[in-house]
């Protein structure tokens, strides 16, 4: 808009211009100048021939005034075309040359005028000369009159003339005047009377015009035209001179300037042409890009690597580069998350690694070098030294373009294109294009990174889906084995009593009691891990857990595993139980030494993290929020993904038959998983395994009495009622009891206990049931007992992890559920709490 | 000066007869006999115009002739100037628009265009200038060019010709031009004396011969010469003798030139005429005072020539000036004035 503001009086100058070069640059009127020449020329001649016909006239040699009429007139026409001749000067030469003009034209009239006068004159001088001669001729004549009287007088006269036409002095025509008077006292005849008074009359004109007409014939003869006439020829011909040079000067600056216009009609006829080779360029490079762009749309997931790579190489052959990088930075913009690499078929470049390009882009400091927010170095080697130089002459290129990549704002990645064979210089509007090109780019490998993370999350809801399921039918069966087991090895048991001495059948009991006491064990950990969210956790410190669980570890170890153990956290608590996290690391030990065939090292380590964002783990997501890590490493050979994918799941196991149940890493993941944590497993094969348990801290203060769990409060002789249809079940239970410092009184039957309890109701201070018994269930003999007494605390025990509705519960007095099997630390703690709240 | 040195020769070659030795000297031509070459005549003849276009003489002559010319279309340019009467009006003074007699004689205007002054104070150089002033004049043509121009316009041929041969219709200069152009048609070549100056020794008579010696001898020559046998000078009428003298009163035309210039040496001072078709172009002089012929050489030779010429001398000169008529479009005025007068 403004460039056509301008443009207006750009061109109105211009033209001005060249016309006032057209004009200052005519050459005076050639026409003119021919003319003016002519007639100065004309009026020296007519002079001339003026001046010898009035001598000519004068003599009587001339004898009509027709030439100098025609002289006269010749000069005065050429006068009036002097009057045009100061065309060629301007200012105050003009009127100087116009002062010449008048001046030479007055002298041509002065000299008119003169001439008039002495026609006039010269016709009567003339004309009495003539009468004289006419006179003296017939006196003369053979035949003519005698020499008579008059005739000495008459020849006086004739002698004092010709004295005064050969000297016209004064005393000359005093002699002539004397001889006329002498003339006429002469005695006369009548006859020749007339005669002699006619040369009396004649004779005196003649002594009066004779010197008039003298004078006029040299005033003529000195008239001032032709020096007039030549200085203003002078004058005029250096004024043209002058002119025409300084018309030839504005010529040349006329040509200059048309040279100039030339060249600049020539300059923009080159620049249309490469303006429309350039946006014939653009428009294959953007037909090129869109084709990429469409490529990307329909292309299935599998092939977009080979997409990006295929479009990298058509862009890079297109615009000629030697080379093509794109970078597809983190969220954080600091980190690379992926890049794809394009070299041209026969260029040998060392791989440039996305890192170090980016450091070269973000850290830019050269200026000068960016364009539109990319870095364009047309030629490394003009680069001032620098990192910057060195990093890309490292990389053997001569010129190197960045183009960042912004979506909403952030880089997200940058596009690089390299010459090798020689410089290049790219246009602002091939960077706006390639940019869009690095944009479609970087879209398809997000697009691809975003499908496969939606793979990966799609298989670890399978997993933990799978893992569920295949946690609640375990934790369903090992219950129905858990009470089998009971009652065989409640029986081996027995039977064993009454095989005191040894026998086939005794060791056959004893195989039996141990193969159930393993089948127990397995049962346990199935229960392990499938139990489910009823569990209370306190607020624990997690390093001295740890360290005690290793320790028991170290012990149970062979002497070829040590185990080093890093923690770098104080007093970093979690929500959860001791046991657990204690089992935890047991069992992460015991796969790590596993893996290790028990030789070698396994580092455990335990720290705090802090997770800013949500992170994706190998089994699971991790909020954000802080954690305490554990991470068990070993040196072992390492999963396959596959192995790894499924290293949780009970019953997988990679060990041989016999070595191991595959419960233990299930376990774990049970225990995590019900603590909030994740588990995260990195595995490289050949370079061993790290099992990395996050655990959400917390910044509750551990409590009193989580310090009382550590040596579990024992009782003071309190009767504890314990039934259990389970006769096993029920010796163990008065076992633990008894070390717990109660007094245990056990029932196979409620019936039974029932019975007991009606019979002094006072006996007991709180009871201790089984929940699923054939008889009378445990609720039903906590209804039964309550009404008698209902301040009799009730605490049930079950194998089964269904829920149960807890109002019922308290309403038979039933005041906590605890878990088979029973161990004896909660146990301890739900008996003293229950106790002490009587 | 140097005029007498070149005499000088001529001088020592004559030296024996004083008196031929001064007729020699003051007259060259006279010293000569009467059947001289006439190679170095003073006298020329005249020839026929330069082209001139046809087509514009012809829209002239109309003009000439056309009364539209003048106020309330009273008079035309050949009211005054007959070419069937020697291009004058036979007129001692021809008479003016208010219908009193003008101040001066009217000219022939045969031949008008080889004077080199026009009119007898010679107060006009050129045709064009002359022209516009007996257009303008009040007491001659007097009409304006709005009106003239006006009157030519509503000539639809006039308009047509202006068109054909000036591209436009009448403008100032296109109706001078138109009218000079026929002017300077209007020579009259084919005199009896030009073809005598051209070697037709037999075309003039041994009287109009001796006529023409005696013109030449009295020094009619002195002012009359040229190729229009004067009016290429001005000269005093009355060199010798006033001829206002006798007549008591002096009319304003009879001071000449002196009423143009102002100057005290141009009073009586006239442009010579020429003599050419003189015979045919009575009465004479600037006033017309002079009724014949035999009238104006008589008075010429007496005030120009201080001299009385014998009767006989007078009439041989009037037979040469007989000579002096040419013909015009190819006949005779002479016939023509016959015809006329006839």
């Amino acid at each position: 808009m403004r460039a056509r503001r301008l443009l207006a009086p750009v061109l109105a100058g211009l033209l001005l211009l060249l016309t006032y070069f057209l004009v200052e640059g005519a050459t005076p009127d050639a026409v003119l100048h021919e003319r003016t020449l002519g007639a100065l020329r004309q009026l020296m001649l007519d002079e001339a021939a003026l001046q010898r016909d009035v001598l000519r006239a004068r003599a009587g040699l001339l004898r009509n005034y027709d030439p100098l009429v025609s002289s006269l007139e010749s000069m005065r026409e050429a006068g009036e075309q002097l009057r045009t001749a100061d065309h060629v000067a301007s200012g105050s030469t003009q009127i100087e040359i116009k002062r010449r003009i008048e001046a030479t034209i007055a002298a041509v009239h002065d000299q008119e005028n003169l001439v008039e006068t002495f026609k006039s004159g010269n016709a009567v001088l003339r004309n009495s000369l003539n009468y004289f001669g006419y006179v003296l001729g017939q006196a003369s004549t053979p035949g003519g009159s005698p020499r008579e009287p008059p005739a000495e007088e008459i020849a006086a006269v004739a002698n004092a003339l010709l004295r005064l036409m050969q000297e016209p002095q004064d005393d000359a025509a005093v002699g002539l005047m004397t001889a006329l008077g002498r003339l006429e006292r002469s005695p006369t005849s009548g006859e020749q009377r007339p005669t002699v008074e006619a040369l009396l009359t004649h004779g005196r004109l003649v002594v009066a015009t004779l010197p008039q007409v003298d004078d006029l014939v040299a005033r003529s003869q000195a008239a001032p035209i032709r020096d007039r006439a030549g200085s203003l020829q002078d004058m005029y011909l250096d004024l043209y001179g002058r002119a025409a040079a300084r018309a030839g000067m504005f010529r040349i600056l006329l040509y200059s300037v048309a040279v100039a216009l030339a060249a600049y009609v020539g300059y923009l006829f080159l620049r249309l042409r490469a303006n429309a080779r350039s946006l014939q360029e653009r428009l294959t490079l953007e037909k090129t890009i869109a084709e990429i762009s469409a490529q990307f749309i329909h292309l299935p997931r599998a092939r977009i690597d080979e997409g990006i790579q295929d479009g990298l190489a058509r862009l890079a052959r297109h615009t000629g580069a030697d080379a093509a990088c794109i970078v597809v930075l983190g969220d954080a913009a600091t980190s690379v998350k992926d890049s794809r690499l394009w070299l041209r078929p026969g260029v040998r470049m060392p791989a440039p690694r996305p890192e170090d390009m980016l450091m070269v882009a973000e850290r830019w400091s050269v200026e000068g070098y960016e364009r539109q927010g990319c870095v364009h170095v047309p030629e490394i080697q003009s680069l001032p030294d620098g990192p910057e130089k060195s990093q890309l002459q490292a990389l053997g290129i001569r010129s190197w373009l960045c183009i960042p990549i912004g979506l909403a704002g952030r880089w997200s990645g940058f596009l690089t294109l390299d010459t090798i064979s020689s410089a290049k210089r790219w246009s602002d509007d091939d960077i706006a294009l390639l940019r869009t090109a690095g944009e479609i780019f970087t879209n398809a490998i997000e697009r691809e990174r975003s499908e496969a993370e939606r793979q990966a999350l799609e298989a670890r809801v399978h997993q933990g889906e799978r893992l569920e399921a295949i946690g609640t039918l375990a934790g369903g069966v090992a219950h129905e084995f858990n009470n089998i087991l009971g009652a065989i090895l409640g029986y081996c048991e027995i039977g064993l009593e009454s095989l005191k001495q040894p026998s086939a059948p005794r060791r056959h009991m004893q195989q039996i009691m141990k193969a159930g006491k393993r089948a127990q064990g397995i049962v346990d950990q199935i229960l392990t891990f499938s139990r489910r969210g009823d569990r209370e956790y306190r607020p624990i410190e997690a390093t001295p857990v740890v360290a005690e669980a290793l320790d028991l570890l170290r012990a149970s170890l062979p002497a070829t595993l040590s185990i080093r153990s890093h923690f770098a956290v104080e007093g970093v608590r979690l929500l959860g139980n001791a046991t657990e996290l204690q089992q935890v690391v047991m069992n992460l030990c015991t796969n790590a030494a596993q893996a290790m065939d028990g030789r070698g090292a396994i580092d455990v380590s335990l720290d705090s993290v802090e997770s800013p964002d949500e992170r994706s783990l190998s089994h699971g997501d991790l909020p954000p929020g802080r954690y305490i890590r554990l991470a068990v490493t070993d040196a072992g050979p390492g999963m396959e993904p596959v192995v790894m994918e499924r290293i949780f799941e009970p019953f997988f196991t990679t060990k041989r038959p016999g070595r191991g149940t595959g419960l233990g890493l299930a376990t774990v993941h049970g225990i995590v998983t019900q603590h909030g944590g994740t588990m995260n497993v990195i595995s490289h094969q050949g370079a061993g395994s790290t099992f990395e348990a996050y655990f959400p801290q917390t910044d509750e203060v551990a409590r009193e009495d989580a310090r009382v769990e550590a040596t579990a409060p024992l009782g003071h002789g309190e009767t504890i009622l314990l039934v259990d249809d389970e006769t096993p079940l029920v010796m163990v239970g008065e076992e633990m009891l008894a070390s717990l410092g109660y007094e245990p009184v056990g029932f196979q039957k409620s019936t039974a206990a029932l019975a007991a309890f009606h019979a002094d109701p006072h006996r007991f201070d709180l009871v201790l049931t089984d929940e699923i018994m054939p008889d009378m269930t445990g609720t039903e003999l906590a209804t039964a007992l309550h009404q008698v007494r209902p301040d009799l605390p009730i605490v049930l025990v079950t194998g089964h992890i269904g829920p149960v509705r807890s109002s019922g519960l308290e309403a038979v007095g039933i005041r906590e559920v605890l878990k088979k099997p029973l161990l004896s630390n909660p146990l301890a703690n739900c008996l003293a709490k229950h106790l002490r709240a009587k | 000066m140097r005029v007498l040195h070149t005499q000088r020769s001529q001088r020592r070659t004559v030296r024996l007869a004083l008196a031929g030795c001064i007729a020699s000297l003051v007259c060259p031509a006279a010293a000569g006999s009467l059947a001289e070459s006439v190679d170095n005549e003073p006298i020329m003849p005249v020839t026929q115009a330069a082209e001139l276009a046809p087509a514009k003489i012809a829209l002239g002559r109309k003009m000439f002739h056309d009364v539209r010319l003048s106020r309330d279309d009273k008079v035309s340019c050949a009211g005054c100037h007959d070419l069937s009467r020697g291009g004058a009006d036979h007129r001692a003074q021809s008479v003016g628009s208010d219908g009193r007699p003008l101040d001066f004689n009217a000219s022939t205007v045969f031949n008008a265009g080889l004077n080199a002054r026009l009119n007898w104070r010679g107060n006009f150089r050129t045709l064009e200038e002359q022209n516009e002033a007996v257009l303008l004049d009040p007491r001659l043509m007097n009409s304006t060019w709005p009106e003239l121009l006006a009157k030519l316009r509503a000539d639809t041929e006039y308009q047509a010709t202006f068109k054909a041969l000036y591209g436009g219709g009448p403008e100032r200069e296109r109706v001078l031009d138109a009218l000079v152009t026929f002017q300077r048609s209007l020579v009259t070549p084919d005199a009896r004396f030009d073809r005598y100056l051209r070697g037709e020794r037999d075309a003039i008579t041994a009287e109009e011969a001796r006529g023409y010696q005696l013109f030449k001898a009295y020094g009619c020559i002195a002012c009359h010469q040229g190729i229009n046998i004067g009016g290429n000078l001005f000269q005093k009428f009355g060199v010798f003798h006033d001829p206002f003298a006798q007549r008591g009163t002096t009319r304003a035309a009879d001071l000449g030139r002196y009423t143009v210039t102002g100057n005290e040496s141009d009073r009586h001072v006239f442009r010579v005429p020429s003599l050419r078709n003189v015979t045919i172009t009575a009465p004479y002089f600037h006033d017309g005072s002079a009724g014949s012929l035999h009238e104006a050489v008589a008075v010429m030779a007496r005030s120009q020539l201080g001299r009385e010429l014998p009767q006989q001398d007078v009439d041989l000169i009037v037979r040469f000036l007989g000579t002096l008529t040419g013909a015009y479009q190819g006949r005779s005025l002479d016939a023509r004035s016959d015809r006329e007068s006839r």
